[in-house]
């Protein structure tokens, strides 16, 4: 899986789809389906708030859960502000996504945002 | 229906990693359609689609040996979750799983060790392996795992409350 959301297509992997919307000083990625690559990668190259939404994903294995590890990292690296919104009435979703606020550090560069679904 | 509640899974499964997604979805499925429960049936999914993505990966997988089993039983309130292959130790997965199911338990508790992982994976440089999986089944699944070598086959069991 590997995505330059930069040129905002839309990704289509295997059972996961990303729909890329960009508006201005916005880009909002949707993951549907279920990530279940053996291999995941992302890469990015923006310069706006990437606000990832997963809601509607219905599973993703751990190899996607250390991508995006990675891609928390790269994007401060980089200084690209992230945000990953969440279902947080579900519960695999709030376990998996309250786990990472560990990498937030109230510089407002990473946060994770529970929605109700 | 309690008392007489039971229920068992038993297959062989074809190594091919197509078949992980296949078979986590259809156990979904399958106790979709036998528990109220939606969290504890995500949780048995989650944690057989780990331990299927393990055996694929760390497997030693010959000319001739390309299935595994997979074994799901319990009842209203337990459940056993049971993927075997065959195994090498000379390839030091079958040690690298047994360290991982110790370090698991080394810590108070499932959380604490996840969120360990999770900092070393942060740490590391992207192309090393992450392991994530059996600390997820831990934490995320509240599976209590254990293993067992015979030599040829490697057998991981988990159990967990539903």
């Amino acid at each position: 899986m590997s995505a330059a959301v930069g040129s905002v297509d839309d990704l289509v992997a295997g059972d996961l789809g990303i729909a890329v919307v960009e508006d201005v000083g916005l880009v909002r990625c949707d993951w549907r389906g279920r990530s279940v690559e053996r291999e995941a990668d992302l890469t990015q190259e923006i310069g706006a708030l990437l606000e990832m939404h997963f809601e509607e994903l219905d599973y993703f294995n751990s190899s996607t859960i250390g991508t995006l590890i990675t891609f928390i990292q790269k994007a401060r690296r980089q200084k690209v502000h992230l945000r990953l919104v969440y279902a947080g009435n579900i519960k695999w979703q709030s376990l998996s996504f309250d786990a990472l606020r560990m990498f937030e550090r109230g510089d407002q560069l990473f946060e994770l945002r529970a929605a109700s679904t | 229906m309690k008392g007489r509640f039971g229920f068992s899974i038993d297959l062989p499964v074809r190594n091919d990693w197509r078949n992980v997604d296949l078979m986590r979805s259809s156990i979904q499925s399958c106790f979709t359609a036998v528990f109220r429960d939606l969290d504890g049936c995500h949780a048995m999914s989650m944690i057989t689609g780990e331990l299927l993505e393990n055996a694929m990966k760390y497997g030693h997988w010959g000319e001739t040996e390309q299935v595994f089993r997979l074994r799901i039983n319990g009842d209203s309130t337990h459940a056993t979750i049971v993927v075997e292959n065959p195994a090498s130790r000379a390839s030091g997965h079958v040690e690298r799983l047994k360290q991982a199911i110790e370090w698991i338990r080394g810590f108070a508790n499932p959380r604490d060790a996840y969120r360990a992982r999770l900092r070393e994976i942060a740490d590391a440089d992207p192309g090393q392996s992450r392991q994530l999986g059996l600390v997820r089944v831990a934490y995320e699944g509240g599976g209590i795992l254990s293993c067992n070598f015979d030599g040829s086959v490697v057998v991981v069991t988990v159990e967990l409350d539903i």
